[in-house]
């Protein structure tokens, strides 16, 4: 499969990335030659086969809907690159 | 004999007796760290001081009568992407460089009740994308066979540790083989468990359908032991279906007479080398000289395996690694003005180009108007290779399988080809999408003088008949008693 400028940009975008001019270029080829190998499956005739999305088909399992403590709030902040001890900080999000 | 050359069963057997202390065992593969790994990497933190407090405290509790475990006062090596509470947790990964997890994954947790003591991290490609370790920011860990060739991947910290005695166990996970290939390019004993027989709470997931954790030791008993203290149900993992922990008592007993072993006939066509074709096949007639009937079978739909695996494996990959914006914890770009350039600029510069590259991918087969095409025909595909092992374990009691279709790669050569070090894959993802348990032991070298291993493939919840097997090899043949010339 061709991989393009337009489609490496818009990937890009959903995957929250930007490629240097080098990195797009290995992108295109290595992603294209990827792809390309992964359209095998093409071959295989799946009609109205489930999709398996556990190995062993197993689907939600809930605990108890009982409240319990979760990890401080202390805690939970301390990996952050920056925070004011109450809440995550971020640059302003709305002018 | 040198604490090195044990097994962690006679260290802690040893430990048990008073003929050796937790402290001397602990200091001994402190003293083998410093001995190797400028050499290996192996290592990308040692917690010396907190290995030798604990070592403190467990012989204290052993010293008391406390009964903990047979594996009580040994060294244990973790993989960096597996949190120990307030030690640096990496995953190889820049985005991770600073990051220390507040709280322990249940399987330290276990294996410190089981009176274990962690005692250091391990080198690993960048989130486990990679099958060589040369992903890693700390740079590749070497393989002490060979320092010119790489110790495999992703748990190449892992099994290298293990082979040159500066790990006397290591705990490694297995997305795509990533605990079976370096431990048969570094020629150790693992087992992969069953999908849902470990928890996964506390590693940091790649692709959490596949996501399995995994001793890696010296010999089958050591891996045993260390499986039954990791395994048994977790609330906190939703995954872990298993119903109570491995009781692996007496599955050592009756060896491998009556048991009809599978091997596929196109495992062993192109593309296999001569030198593991033939270790492959010798090995199949040392089960048979045990009483093993051994019969060619054909396993379908393994040519679609890596494919249908790469799919699922980006996809879920890229929707793990959103978790990384540069707010929660981990890398942020200094330069971000806005929220926007906190996320792509602190991603951009934080991820290694093949974590970019599977995080893209993931998006693509994600993506509307390729997600029936792609990710859901994958899934499909996975159900047509459970349904292929499946039917294979009818007939067969495991399934004996070349774990690489070489020896370990040149440093720097995956760089050069990384579609063909996917394609390599190839015996190793059918397992994991299937969710099956495998061990990987060593059954001969190559030309090179380097080992060569095969894997034995089990039904679900089926590990005890393969560590049986596996033992029963070990004890006729001696491949895994071999050293590292290092």
């Amino acid at each position: 499969m061709r991989i393009d400028d337009e489609l490496i940009m818009y990937l890009e975008n959903l995957s929250k990335l930007e490629l240097t001019p080098r990195e797009r270029e290995q992108a295109k080829t290595e992603l294209g030659a990827f792809i390309g190998c992964l359209s095998k499956l093409s071959e295989v005739d799946t009609q109205g086969l489930p999709a398996l999305s556990h190995p062993f088909g197993v689907v939600n399992r809930f605990r108890d809907d009982v409240v319990e403590l979760s990890l401080p709030r202390e805690l939970v902040l301390r990996g952050a690159p920056e925070n004011d001890e109450q809440c995550y900080q971020v640059p302003q999000t709305i002018e | 004999m040198d604490i090195r050359e044990m097994t962690a069963l006679e260290i802690g057997r040893r430990i048990k007796n008073k003929e050796l202390s937790c402290e001397e065992a602990v200091s001994a593969v402190l003293g083998a760290i410093d001995a190797t790994d400028g050499k290996l990497g192996a290592y990308i933190s040692v917690q010396k001081e907190e290995a030798l407090a604990a070592a403190y405290s467990v012989q204290k509790r052993l010293d008391a009568g406390e009964e903990l475990s047979p594996l009580a006062g040994v060294p244990v090596s973790i993989k960096d992407n597996i949190c120990v509470k307030d030690v640096p947790a990496t995953a190889g990964a820049k985005m991770l460089e600073n990051f220390r997890p507040v709280y322990n994954a249940t399987v330290v947790e276990k294996l410190e009740a089981a009176g274990m003591i962690p005692i250091g991290k391990l080198n690993m490609d960048e989130f486990g994308m990679g099958s060589t370790t040369e992903s890693s920011i700390f740079g590749p860990t070497k393989n002490p066979w060979n320092l010119e060739r790489v110790a495999g991947g992703s748990s190449g910290g892992c099994a290298a540790a293990v082979a040159s005695g500066s790990a006397a166990l290591a705990i490694g996970s297995d997305t795509g083989g990533s605990i079976r290939q370096p431990s048969a390019f570094c020629g150790v004993t693992c087992i992969k468990p069953t999908y849902g027989s470990v928890s996964r709470y506390g590693l940091m997931g790649s692709a959490s359908s596949f996501d399995t954790m995994g001793p890696m030791g010296k010999d089958i008993r050591d891996c045993a032991a260390a499986l039954k203290i990791m395994s048994g149900p977790d609330r906190r993992d939703s995954t872990c279906v298993i119903d109570a922990p491995f009781d692996f008592n007496g599955c050592f007993e009756g060896g491998v007479g009556g048991m009809t072993i599978g091997l596929p006939e196109n495992y062993l066509g192109d593309g296999l080398s001569v030198d593991t074709r033939e270790a492959i096949l010798n090995a199949a007639k040392t089960f048979e000289s045990m009483g093993a009937r051994v019969e060619r079978f054909t396993m379908p739909m393994v040519e679609y395996a890596v494919p249908a695996f790469y799919i699922i494996a980006c996809a879920e990959g890229s929707s793990n690694l959103s978790a990384f914006d540069g707010i929660k914890y981990g890398y942020r770009s200094p330069d971000a003005q806005s929220l926007a350039e906190v996320y792509v600029k602190s991603r951009s510069e934080a991820f290694g180009f093949e974590a970019k590259k599977r995080i893209m991918l993931g998006s693509f087969v994600l993506s509307s108007g390729y997600y029936d095409a792609y990710y859901n025909k994958a899934l499909q595909v996975r159900g047509l290779v459970v349904d292929a092992f499946k039917k294979a374990h009818e007939k067969y009691d495991f399934i004996l399988s070349p774990v690489t279709p070489s020896g370990p790669y040149r440093l720097g050569e995956s760089l050069k080809d990384p579609q063909r070090i996917y394609l390599a894959d190839v015996y190793t993802v059918p397992v994991n999408l299937a969710g099956l348990p495998a061990v990987a032991l060593p059954c001969g070298q190559d030309s090179d003088g380097l080992p060569v291993g095969m894997q034995l493939i089990g039904r679900r919840f089926g590990e005890p008949t393969i560590l049986r097997a596996a033992d029963a090899f070990q004890q006729k043949a001696n491949y895994h008693t071999r050293r590292c010339p290092l």
